[in-house]
């Protein structure tokens, strides 16, 4: 069930008009059962391996801490059982061609698609949700659950089951433990974020998609270089407003059950560094990546030398860092190579500023901010590359037709239309540090542009498009 | 320690290794992250300084904006741990 479709969107109806009726721990009781509802219509092995997780995770954590000791054996089982669950089912196309080989060799037959296993959708989420509990537990920053109920809830709640945002146990627990109340402006707020999501989605990621031709991927140097330029420009404003109408969508359904989840974007392409890019882009994964790996890399190498001129203290964390989150992406070197790729631009950065210190982005000329908008998106643009193409070999292929411009074929205008609502919403949130600015406007401009809205959405949902979310696939 | 020694040993770190412009006129409720000032990855220097020079351990998923955001908040948590 996709969360743009009409059937989540009755699933959401009929569970309101039952949850503000309840007290509060029956509330949570009814979104536990509709999380696992929802996420049954998915898959039933996805159901069980949630299921099997929840129930190690809220026993591992009873362990991490215990009579108010931390206890690393513990802590270090804890992750390795999360990370072996998402290692199987997200690498096995890494390892299972070569396990096959090996048991065949031995005289093992496995049969085609005999070791075959399905990642279940939004694991990656809410594995790396549970694995900052388990260390939190751990550091004594939070107690481990001993209400299995919530904690439950805290891994299945439906909105964000499928592709985030990644919350953290700590603050996502204490909202279910106290009452709901969501009065008009939250209301208001909650419909703006699911509307301005949908239009994200059916309106400008949907029709952006639409408009990359088959085989751009596959055989980019079929395309003249103003094509795949073009193409790119296109993929990356698709894959952005995909993600970001996605984590609308649901930190909208979720502020309607009283529940706020995190941040996730912040207009990204109007980054004036690549450090500030990653804190715009898929919020809640860069911070958890900054809090899990970088801040444990960087603090224990710089206790071992301060000097943030040390080359290890430079290029160790981020690269570290931007490699990890490569891996948690995808599977294949393509991911590892938009990892390194970001990973090293961090170090590029930061050496730079060493060299030759800038100061705030924001005390800089407007020409300067300009100018590193544009420089830090190109770096971005072409890193996307990788990110989206099946193969390295073809993501080589792809960066070198963009070199060649002897030919000088570009895609049609109109393939760009959709790029100016998604700058345009942007540039609200850039120029009035909101997103959601629009709702101070007056109520008939409000009206018209909620009309529209829906106007819109609904003609372009009629052209059924619908690709999934990209991000589920992760 | 007296506040007053914290909040100048804290504000010369800031200016001069995390801001990295000594002559920036800060104030004290100036906020560091939210403002642009410094990105939030330049905690680990934060982090790695307070516990260095003051022995105060601040668990990694502690160094956030919402804790360290400003020279107020830095000077009160190390304070807190001090205390």
């Amino acid at each position: 069930m996709s969360i743009t479709s009409l059937t989540f969107a009755g699933l959401v109806l009929l569970t309101l008009a039952f949850y503000y009726a309840l007290p509060r721990r029956a509330q949570n009781f009814l979104l536990l059962g509709v999380s696992y509802a929802f996420y049954a219509t998915w898959s039933w092995w996805y159901l069980l391996m949630l299921w099997a997780l929840t129930l190690a995770n809220f026993w591992l954590a009873q362990r991490v801490r215990r009579n108010g000791q931390p206890r690393r054996g513990a802590l270090w089982a804890g992750i390795a059982v999360n990370v072996a669950a998402l290692a199987v089912l997200k690498y096995e196309a890494f390892f299972v061609p070569g396990l096959r080989a090996t048991l065949d060799r031995i005289g093992v037959q496995t049969g085609a698609g005999g070791l075959d296993v399905l990642l279940p959708v939004g694991m990656s989420f809410y594995i790396v949700a549970v694995i900052s509990y388990q260390a939190d537990v751990y550091r004594g920053l939070i107690a481990p659950a001993d209400d299995l109920v919530d904690f439950a809830v805290y891994l299945a709640y439906f909105p964000k089951l499928l592709a985030g945002p990644i919350e953290r146990a700590r603050t996502f627990l204490p909202k279910l433990a106290a009452p709901r109340v969501v009065d008009d402006d939250a209301l208001q707020r909650a419909t703006a974020l699911i509307v301005v999501g949908a239009v994200r989605k059916i309106v400008i990621a949907d029709t952006l998609f639409a408009a990359l031709p088959s085989g751009l991927w596959d055989a980019p140097r079929q395309f003249a270089a103003p094509e795949l330029a073009g193409y790119l420009l296109i993929y990356a404003f698709a894959l952005y407003n995909d993600f970001a109408g996605y984590t609308g969508v649901a930190r909208g359904v979720s502020a309607l059950f009283g529940i706020e989840l995190a941040e996730n974007f912040s207009a990204p392409y109007f980054a004036r560094s690549l450090t500030e890019f990653w804190n715009r882009w898929h919020i809640t994964l860069s911070h958890w990546l900054r809090d899990y790996i970088y801040f444990p890399t960087s603090r224990a190498l710089l206790r071992r030398n301060p000097r943030r001129d040390n080359i290890p203290n430079l290029i160790a964390p981020p690269l570290l860092t931007m490699l990890v989150s490569g891996l948690w992406h995808g599977t294949g070197w393509t991911m590892l190579l938009w990892g390194a790729l970001h990973g090293l631009y961090l170090v590029a950065e930061r050496a730079l500023a060493l060299w030759r210190p800038a100061g705030p982005p924001h005390l800089q000329p407007r020409w300067r901010q300009t100018l590193a908008i544009g420089v830090v998106f190109v770096l971005v643009l072409l890193a996307w590359v990788p990110f989206r193409a099946p193969e390295v070999g073809a993501a080589r292929d792809y960066w070198l037709g963009m070199l060649d411009w002897s030919d000088l074929s570009r895609p049609s205008y109109r393939a760009f239309i959709a790029l100016l609502p998604a700058l345009w919403l942007d540039w609200v949130q850039v120029r009035r540090g909101d997103p959601l600015h629009f709702l101070r406007w007056s109520r008939p401009v409000q009206a018209a542009l909620l009309a529209l809205a829906l106007l819109a959405v609904f003609l372009f949902s009629q052209a059924d498009l619908g690709a999934p979310f990209v991000y589920q696939g992760f | 320690m007296e506040r007053s020694q914290v909040r100048d040993t804290l504000r010369t770190f800031v200016l001069n290794d995390m801001i990295r412009l000594p002559t920036y006129d800060l104030r004290d409720d100036e906020p560091l992250i939210t403002g642009g000032l410094v990105d939030s990855f330049s905690l680990a220097l934060f982090g790695v300084f307070v516990e260095e020079r003051f022995g105060v351990y601040i668990p990694d998923p502690d160094l956030t904006v919402e804790n360290l955001d400003t020279l107020d908040q830095m000077v009160a948590r190390v304070l807190r741990d001090l205390a």
